[in-house]
């Protein structure tokens, strides 16, 4: 039962009490604030790709043809792998030298991209690697969801006349209100959570572009050893995620109506 | 009979459709199983046709397989990482199931109290606690010490909550009927109620092993001597060598994602289960 309530114990009184100084440091450290920037940035791309990507690979596989199961642990096999085979697998593949990705726009005559090494696309990589890492898993959630959506809704609809692009909008989407809202604060809380990729691809580079904030209190709290400064950090952190999922809360589910 | 044809060619088309878009997403997957076979230079030279993703009939190299394995401590580490989480699993059915059990069956005071403060401890993102869990374990004595891995990880809310739900929908009249026959003791007890569980203990098994199985920041800032390492640990050094061989790497990868995807396949009845819980859950 360790793992559960103390997050408050170390406060930044490590060694010594040094009242909020911690924080006032952390509102004058520009890293830190990039991370901030960097993981907002960050979860507010990846959460509508990745339920994009989710969303529309479970509509795609809600058929009951044979095999469906096949493309259904196809698209879900990103799930299971390790976050660290994930990115060295793609750190490969966006190498800007001998990458797969350069090799293949290469043989389509298209420019070679720097990936990971330029700060404006590095960010924008690891959304893109992140957003299909995760989608199988919110796929199936949504499958669930799908699921329960009863069959007679849509065949009265289709008594009335209704055309797919209708029964999508008003029973399919309805319908999944509940389960959206779920998701979206699960991969938001996940977005947030942003480690292993920048710390295995990119060590926070290129200009502390991709530097998000559990990296900062990674880096302060583990490998620097300020558990104080860090300990901060990390209450920053829980509080800006409480913050954001009661904010999601809030306005997602203020709609029912 | 004009419609069944009509509706089997878009079906057929539907699958192809489909199997593209499998084969789109799952390149890198497909890439790295595929490299894996292959010397470095057949890698380079194949990356800009589609001959990266077709095994390679004419060239096949399992050397890099044999290369890693005698190069880097893999075994070593994946030998490591059976060993201790083979013992959270156990811990952790044993743990959580009675604390499930208690939830479920038992009134004691504050008990309602307690379960919404776990569903709540659910959802707290592992980074919250990763420093301050740091420093206990570390005052213990723990780190650097396989203690430090399996201890912190035995109770879990998630795992709670699952076998209480389970308990509840399991009538108490088989219990009472182990009353009556004078078992009153709790191993009988777990005689009785725990083969009712068995599916909500594969799901947990199966969770817990690929989670940490998969787990990386906690064993990096936990174990500090090689010999220890886990299986990604020892994975994330083969990044760090240099020079890399390509192929090597591949197979590397390949190697540490096999013990996953070999649980994904064949059980995955009880995974995707697990997956729907925690859906669920809210």
């Amino acid at each position: 039962m360790y793992s559960f309530t103390n997050y408050n114990i170390l406060k930044p009184d490590e060694k010594m009490f040094v009242g909020l100084n911690n924080y006032t440091r952390l509102l004058s450290d520009s890293v830190f604030q990039k991370s901030i920037l960097n993981t907002l940035y960050f979860t507010v791309l990846v959460v509508p790709l990745q339920l994009f990507f989710a969303l529309g690979l479970a509509l795609l596989v809600n058929k009951k043809m044979k095999g469906m199961k096949f493309f259904r642990l196809a698209f879900f096999s990103p799930t299971i792998l390790s976050l660290v085979v994930i990115s060295m697998l793609w750190s490969y593949i966006y190498n800007p030298d001998n990458g797969l990705l350069n090799a293949m726009l290469q043989s389509f005559h298209l420019p070679p991209q720097p990936f990971l090494t330029s700060a404006d696309q590095a960010m924008n990589c690891l959304i893109i690697m992140s957003a299909w890492q995760g989608a199988g898993y919110q796929m199936m959630i949504f499958l669930g969801g799908l699921q329960d959506i009863p069959e007679y809704l849509y065949d009265a609809s289709s008594i009335d006349g209704a055309t797919s692009v209708q029964k999508f909008k008003y029973i399919t989407l309805p319908g999944l209100k509940n389960i959206s809202l779920l998701i979206i604060i699960t991969i938001t809380i996940s977005a947030f959570q942003l480690l292993i990729q920048p710390m295995l691809m990119t060590g926070g580079g290129p200009l502390d572009s991709t530097v998000s904030i559990v990296y900062e209190i990674y880096q302060y709290g583990y490998k620097y050893r300020d558990m104080g400064y860090g300990c901060a950090m990390t209450v920053v952190f829980t509080i800006m995620i409480l913050a954001v999922a009661l904010v999601q809360k809030k306005f997602l589910t203020e709609k029912d109506d | 009979m004009e419609q069944n044809n009509k509706s089997k060619g878009r079906t057929a088309v539907y699958c192809i459709f489909l199997l593209v878009l499998a084969c789109i997403f799952m390149f890198p997957l497909l890439w790295m199983v595929v490299s894996s076979f292959k010397s470095d230079t057949a890698i380079y030279s194949d990356m800009t046709s589609i001959k990266a993703f077709l095994l390679p009939f004419t060239d096949f190299s399992p050397f890099n397989y044999s290369n890693v394995v005698n190069k880097y401590p893999i075994i070593h580490a994946a030998f490591n990482s059976f060993s201790y989480i083979l013992v959270i699993i156990v811990l952790s059915e044993i743990v959580n199931s009675m604390a499930g059990y208690a939830f479920a069956r038992l009134k004691f005071p504050f008990s309602n109290a307690i379960f919404s403060l776990i569903i709540m401890l659910i959802i707290v993102p592992i980074q919250t606690i990763m420093l301050p869990q740091f420093v206990i374990v570390y005052n213990l004595g723990w780190v650097n010490n396989y203690m430090g891995l399996i201890a912190p990880v035995i109770a879990n809310c998630l795992y709670i909550f699952l076998f209480r739900q389970t308990f509840l929908n399991i009538p108490a009249e088989i219990e009472e009927a182990g009353v009556i026959d004078g078992a009153n003791e709790f191993v009988i007890f777990f005689r009785l109620v725990i083969p009712l569980v068995k599916p909500t203990m594969a799901t947990v098994a199966i969770l817990n092993f690929i989670g940490m199985w998969n787990d990386f920041v906690w064993p990096t800032m936990v174990i500090t001597s090689p010999d220890l390492q886990t299986i990604q640990m020892a994975l994330s050094t083969m990044f760090q060598v240099k020079p890399q061989i390509l192929g090597e790497i591949m197979a590397g990868l390949t190697i540490v994602t096999i013990p996953v995807l070999f649980i994904f396949l064949f059980l995955q009845k009880y995974y995707v289960q697990g997956i729907a819980s925690t859906g669920a859950k809210n």
